[in-house]
Parts: structure tokens; C-alpha cells; sequence
């Protein structure tokens, strides 16, 4: 009787073991994931969600949607800790039928994270490519850039394949109308030249042209990017300084023709080095709104938004593109002050001359949002007859 | 009688576990960080058909080097448009079989220079797992079962952290500590974390300025001592508890190449490359000499048996440990990313095509023993275990060293 009960247990354990029954409890799963997201910076509770982690394993496939859906790309920590969980549970089902329909119903569902949606179809090209392949037309406005991304990649594949003509140029202006990758926007720039018709880049990536400048002020070992000048957080262009070596800092306006919105201050300002200058405009926003704020500055910066520093990064000469510093914020409903800090160094070399930036903002996608430009406030008259130049 | 003969199989296993911790590789450049291997018997020659004992496709890209533990080899990579998938995955050392892959996301910039990547790191390793580090400053570590044992994001904890040129300080391993050099233009710092629990047992400040070396740990006077190069100076510390020992500053350091050091000597490959005398702790050492005729690239020296190598942008120097004076000279084709090993006289050189110069080394000159493509970018230091060389490309790791 005894030796019955004990080869039963061990008939059920090894039932159990071998993933024949999937004893996963979804509730139990949110419950676990949910701690993850919570996990302490410098490694603080990390005994303990080591513990969770491997429980929330333990819930198998039952427990896969409920990782997903406390993926929150606002808790990138948690996420880490998500992400791997979701590996060591699909890597033990592999690619049965109902993982496949577990990962193809979340990535449908358009109402869940897109950072999840996204690991999920990653999940589906591993264990059945097919399948994954299948979905990627239907991202083509998905909120997830990367999926947006893979969607307009393959309507380009295509629509380099027909011929010259009325469908391609339907098709190049409907995908650009979409597309917020730098270098697909370039290819669909470049096809809708070739049937005729100019790109203006710049209101496509919605850019900021409109700018008062003022400079420049010390920045001597590069000391200047946390020194509060007077100018900073939110100036009144109304005000002149005394800048770096007692010269008058005035405030000027400049527009720049850049396709990619750069305001390149060797031409508006000078070729200074150990510098601070400053950068203000006015953006108007149509409602209150979560936006993000690309940035691009091959030098230090400091951001603020309305009088709130948003974004800084204390690092000279190490490249720039339009999307290279990303930062959330809200844009409230009217009028919006945004002022940017570009500092320069003293490094000789050849390669470390420039100092600039590009500013615009878009959705968390990075498709532009449109915002009014204000125009600039009057600069004093005796401001604006020194100077109002222009950037080619 | 058969607890006698229980003990025996116990005291062999026991045998077995301490060989196999033997021949580990559990961090850049070796278990103690110098470059140079107690391997026998490694191969001098190989081809894409010959000599490979498996080779395995990677999902990404990595300048990392793998590092073996056991059975278990460890690997870093990045995947997607702007690499940010960071994983590590593990192989079985015998027949090249994935074992597990984790990913997190990157939660740092992921902006560099083309010729570098997120997972250029490389991670260290012991019987507890992995632990690794991205340029990211993502840092992670999973057990031998690929259990996430702990997660950071130490660019969430210090937002100013950031190199946009690409961080690719490896991590350094003493014991139950892992070594952190993370130095960029707006924050810097050094730590040692605890591999069990990723918590912080010392961290010092450093000095702001963009920094790629890798920490180092040597014994100097029967005392374990981390070296953390930097164009500020060398600096030494306890690994255990950061207490410094002694700071070198009267010569730059470099950025880029990492210190080393023998039982004598302590090499410093800045710009002059700077051999310094062993020192008691506590007591700055004295410079023995300077050379100028081993350093100044990618690559960190060696010091083995007397000896003293350095890679220059067209060949290996090889120089004198007492004197610093060059004894010879020897041009390989280049250019080079990875840095050299010795292991039974042999010394193995990558460059950036993925050839493999095998020189024979010890003597009055070197003879060449091999010259081994690979046919793919190699960007990585290699590393060695269980008789076998380990290199791995953008999209493949091989294991090296015939069936």
C-alpha cells in the first residue's frame, strides 16, 4: 500500500517534471511579475527577486501573458528583470502550437505594451519565423518603433521591385506619412525624387527653425555646464549679460535652412571655444501631451522645458544624430518655453571644431508632433540691427 | 571498506573539480587578468576546415571574449538595429551546443563607433555563473543554469554615465568580487560588487575622461592588488575592500590598453610604457624603466619568463623585463584589435581580418609556427581552456584545438 502511494506521488512528480501538464497559474504569474517590476536599484532586494524569478518560471506558459502585460518601458529595470524570465519559460515550451497562439494573440492585441508586443514577435521569428513573418505587414502604424520599423522595411523591399510610376509614388508618400526612422526616410526621400517630388526634410521631421541665441559665456575645464548663468532656466530675451571675458551677450535671432534643423553656432555665433551660448524658443501645443524631446548636440547640453531641466549630458565631440538623446515630457496646452545650454571645450582637434543641435518633438514612436512655432518675441531694435543671420 | 572506497571516488572527484577550476578562463586575459596561460599542448595551426573542434553561430555582434568555466562557456552579444538586445549565452565547452541565451534591454545609450558595439565588454565567470557588463553600463548576472541571479542599470542609477564612442572596460573578477571600471567624460567611478547579489561592497570616485581600460588583478609581494590604469595614473587597491594601496602618477597612463604584471614587475602601457618595481603595500613602487617601443595601441603587453611583449601598430616588440631594452622586433600583418596570449611558449596573436599569427617565443628571436584564417572579423581577445582556443567574430564562436 505504502510502496503504491510512493510510486503514485513519483508518477505525478515525474507527470509534473516533464512539462506534460502545464500547472501554470496566470494570477499567481501577475502576482510575481509585479514584484520583479519593483525591483530596487544598486541591487538592493536582489536575493529576493532572484526567489520571485525563478518562481514566475516555475508558472510556464500560463505565465507568459502576465509577463508581458507588467512589461512597462517606464520601469526599464523591471523590465531586465522580465525579459529574462520570458526566455528561460519559452526556451524549456519551445515551439509547441499553443506558445506560438500564446505569442501571436499578445502580439494582435494592440492594446498591450508595445515594448511587450515586441519582445513576444522577437520570440515568435525565433520558434516560427513563418508565422512572425506573416504579422509585419499590419505594424506599419504600430506604436512600437521597431515594429513600425520592420513593417516599412519590408513595403520598401517591394516597392523597389515595380516599376517607375503613379503606384510607387502613391505608395512612397503613404509609407513616409508613417516612417520615422532617419535612414528610411532617406530612402523614401530619395524614390519620391526620383518620381518627381522634393521632400521638404525638415517639416517632415518637424524640426525646430525659429531660434534667439545668446553668447557667449566661460566655460574654462569645461566648468561652464554647471554654472547657472542668468540666463538659465527660463530667460527674458528682453535682458542683455555680461559675457565670457565682460563682453555684452545679446540676444539675436536666427532661422536655420538645415534639412536636418541644425543651428551650427560656428556660423551664428563664432568659432569659440570654451564657450556656453544659449538657445530659446516657443513652442505651442494645441493640448496638454506626453511627448518626447529628440535632441541632437555633438557637445554638452542642458535642456529645459518650461523652466524644468528635462535632459543634460556633460559630453563633448563623441557624434550627433537627430535622435541621439531621447527625453520625455509634457507639453502643456498653449505656450511652451524650451531653452537649450550648448556648451563648447578647448580640444584642438580637427575633428572637435563644430559645436550645434537639432530639436524637435515627437511621439514615443518618434513620428513628429506638430507644434506651432510662436513667433520670437521683439528683439530689442538696437539687437536686431547687430545681428540676424541665417544658417545655409 | 566501502566508506574507504566511497572517499576515494569523493577525494578523485574532488581532484577532477580542482583540475577543471585549473584550466578556467574567468575574465579578460586569463584567471589572473596577465594574459598568459598554463595550457599545454595548444595548437599552432588551424583553418576553417582544420583543427576546429565546433564553431557556433551568435545572434549579434561582440568584441568580448568568452570566458570557460568548467563545461560552461560564457559569451556576450548584441542584437537589433541599434543593439538593444544585450545577451549572454552559454555553450557546452565539449560539443558547442547552446545551453541557454537571456536577454535584457538596454537601458544606456547604445550610440559608438562603428567598429564597436554594446557587448564589447568581456564578462568574468566562476562556479556561481556569469556576471556581465555592457558599454550600455547594463551589468547582469545569471547562475550556470541561466537563472537571473541580479540585474543593474547603472546608467539608471547615474544618468550621467555615458561614452559615446563606446565603453569597453572589461569587468575584473577577485574571488566573490567583481571589478568595475566605469570612466566617462561626465561621471566616473570605480567599484567592486558582490557576484551573488550585484550590491556594492567599496566604490571611489575618479576623474572625469573617457576610459577603456580594464581593471587587473596581480599579486605583488604575496598580496592580491587591483590595478586600474587610467591617463591619470595607475592606481592599486585592495579587490576585496577598495582600500587604496598606492597611486602611480608621475607618467600619463594610456586609455585603452590595460596593465599587467609579473611576480617582479608591473607594466603600465601608456605613452611611454612604464615597467614598475614590485612595492610592498602601501609604498608607491619605483619606476624601473621606459620604453617606447611597446605600446601605444589597442593592445595590452605580456610579461612571461623574463620577457616583455608589446604589439606596435605593425608587429610584436619584444623587450627585456630587467632592462627594457628591445631584444626583437618581429612584423605581423596587422591591424590589431585583441590583445596577445602566451601559453606554452606560444604566443597568439588576432588582428583584424582574423588571422592568427602563432609565434614561437622565449628565444633570441621568434619563429613563426602558424599563420591561421578564419576568414571573418575578429575583433576579440582569445581565450583559453581544456586544451582549446576560444574566438568568436560578430556571427560565430569557435572553439579551436582538433576533436
Amino acid at each position: 500500500m505504502f510502496a503504491g502511494l510512493c510510486l503514485g506521488a513519483c508518477s505525478l512528480e515525474l507527470f509534473f517534471s516533464c512539462g506534460l501538464i502545464h500547472a501554470g497559474d496566470p494570477a499567481k504569474a501577475a502576482e510575481l511579475s509585479k514584484i520583479l517590476n519593483d525591483a530596487q536599484p544598486r541591487g538592493g532586494n536582489s536575493e529576493l527577486l532572484a526567489q520571485k524569478w525563478k518562481a514566475l518560471v516555475s508558472e510556464g506558459l500560463d505565465g507568459v501573458p502576465a509577463i508581458l502585460k507588467a512589461m512597462d518601458p517606464n520601469k526599464p529595470l523591471g523590465l531586465n528583470w522580465l525579459r529574462p524570465a520570458l526566455d528561460a519559460v519559452l526556451e524549456k515550451e519551445k515551439a509547441t502550437p499553443e506558445t506560438v497562439a500564446t505569442l501571436e494573440s499578445f502580439i494582435k492585441n494592440v492594446s498591450g505594451p508595445g515594448v511587450a508586443r515586441r519582445m513576444a514577435f522577437e520570440w515568435l521569428q525565433r520558434i516560427d519565423p513563418a508565422k512572425a513573418q506573416n504579422l509585419v505587414a499590419g505594424f506599419l502604424n504600430d506604436i512600437n518603433p521597431e515594429l513600425r520599423r520592420d513593417a516599412i522595411a519590408a513595403e520598401l523591399v517591394a516597392l523597389k521591385s515595380l516599376p517607375k510610376g503613379k503606384e510607387v509614388l502613391e505608395k512612397a508618400q503613404r509609407l513616409l506619412k508613417v516612417t520615422c526612422d532617419l535612414d528610411q526616410v532617406t530612402e523614401l526621400a530619395k524614390i519620391l525624387k526620383g518620381e518627381g517630388v522634393e521632400i521638404d526634410l525638415q517639416k517632415h521631421y518637424g524640426f525646430l527653425t525659429d531660434w534667439a541665441l545668446v553668447g557667449v559665456f566661460e566655460n574654462t575645464n569645461e566648468q561652464g555646464f554647471d554654472k547657472p548663468y542668468a540666463v538659465e532656466p527660463l530667460p527674458d530675451v528682453s535682458k542683455s549679460y555680461s559675457g565670457k571675458d565682460g563682453k555684452p551677450a545679446q540676444w539675436f535671432s536666427t532661422k536655420t535652412t538645415s534639412p536636418e534643423g541644425i543651428v551650427d553656432l560656428n556660423k551664428v555665433i563664432g568659432k569659440e571655444k570654451s564657450a556656453v551660448a544659449y538657445a530659446w524658443t516657443r513652442v505651442e501645443s494645441d493640448k496638454d501631451q506626453e511627448v518626447e524631446i529628440r535632441l541632437g548636440c555633438i557637445t554638452s547640453l542642458k535642456v529645459w522645458l518650461n523652466g524644468e531641466l528635462v535632459f543634460q549630458r556633460d559630453e563633448y565631440h563623441h557624434g550627433q544624430n537627430a535622435n541621439q538623446h531621447i527625453a520625455r515630457c509634457k507639453l502643456k496646452k498653449g505656450n511652451n518655453d524650451l531653452v537649450i545650454k550648448v556648451c563648447q571645450n578647448n580640444q584642438k582637434d580637427s575633428w572637435a571644431q563644430n559645436w550645434q543641435f537639432q530639436a524637435r518633438f515627437t511621439d514615443f514612436a518618434g513620428y513628429r508632433i506638430d507644434v506651432k512655432q510662436a513667433p520670437l518675441p521683439k528683439v530689442p531694435a538696437k539687437i536686431t540691427a547687430m545681428v540676424s543671420k541665417e544658417i545655409k | 571498506m566501502k566508506r574507504f572506497q566511497l572517499s576515494w571516488v569523493v577525494l578523485g572527484l574532488f581532484a577532477i573539480s580542482l583540475q577543471a577550476k585549473g584550466s578556467d578562463w574567468t575574465q579578460f586575459r586569463g584567471p589572473d587578468g596577465t594574459g598568459v596561460s598554463q595550457e599545454k599542448g595548444l595548437p599552432a595551426k588551424w583553418g576553417t576546415d582544420q583543427n576546429i573542434t565546433w564553431k557556433a553561430p551568435l545572434p549579434g555582434r561582440g568584441l568580448s571574449s568568452p570566458v570557460i568555466i568548467g563545461n560552461m562557456v560564457y559569451i556576450t552579444a548584441c542584437s537589433e538595429r541599434e543593439q538593444g538586445r544585450l545577451h549572454v549565452l552559454a555553450f557546452d565547452a565539449k560539443t558547442g551546443k547552446e545551453l541557454w541565451r537571456r536577454s535584457i534591454l538596454a537601458t544606456g545609450g547604445t550610440a559608438c563607433h562603428p567598429k564597436t558595439n554594446m557587448a564589447a565588454p568581456t564578462p568574468v565567470g566562476s562556479e556561481k555563473g556569469v556576471v556581465a557588463l555592457y558599454a550600455t553600463a547594463d551589468l547582469v548576472a545569471y547562475s550556470p543554469n541561466g537563472d537571473l541571479l541580479w540585474c543593474r542599470s547603472l546608467f539608471a542609477e547615474d544618468p550621467a554615465i555615458s561614452n559615446q564612442v563606446g565603453m569597453a572596460s572589461s569587468l575584473g573578477l577577485h574571488r566573490d568580487t567583481v571589478l568595475v571600471e566605469m570612466e566617462t567624460g561626465s561621471s566616473s567611478f570605480i567599484c567592486g560588487v558582490d557576484f551573488s547579489t550585484g550590491r556594492e561592497k567599496w566604490r571611489h570616485p575618479r576623474s572625469k575622461g573617457v576610459n577603456w581600460t580594464s581593471p587587473t588583478v596581480v599579486q605583488q609581494k604575496g598580496v592580491d592588488v587591483a590595478l586600474f590604469l587610467a591617463p591619470s595614473g595607475l592606481t592599486a587597491c585592495d579587490p576585496s575592500t577598495g582600500k587604496i594601496l598606492w597611486n602611480y602618477t608621475e607618467t600619463p597612463g594610456g586609455s585603452i590598453a590595460s596593465a599587467t604584471a609579473s611576480e617582479d614587475l608591473i607594466i603600465s602601457p601608456g605613452s611611454p610604457l612604464v615597467a614598475l618595481k614590485s612595492a610592498s603595500t602601501g609604498t608607491t613602487p619605483e619606476v624601473a624603466w621606459k620604453s617606447s617601443k611597446a605600446g601605444g595601441t589597442y593592445c595590452s603587453p605580456l610579461v612571461y619568463e623574463g620577457k616583455v611583449y608589446g604589439v606596435s601598430a605593425v608587429g610584436i616588440n619584444c623587450l627585456d623585463a630587467t632592462s627594457g631594452k628591445e631584444i626583437w622586433t618581429h612584423r605581423v600583418k596587422g591591424p590589431f584589435a585583441g590583445s596577445p596570449l602566451i601559453a606554452d611558449g606560444k604566443l597568439y596573436l588576432v588582428n583584424e581580418e582574423g588571422l592568427t599569427t602563432v609565434l614561437k617565443v622565449g628565444g633570441d628571436k621568434p619563429e613563426v609556427l602558424g599563420n591561421n584564417k578564419l576568414g571573418e572579423t575578429i575583433l576579440c581577445t582569445p581565450a583559453i581552456a581544456g586544451g582549446k582556443i576560444f574566438l568568436r567574430s560578430d556571427s560565430t564562436l569557435w572553439c579551436i584545438g582538433g576533436k
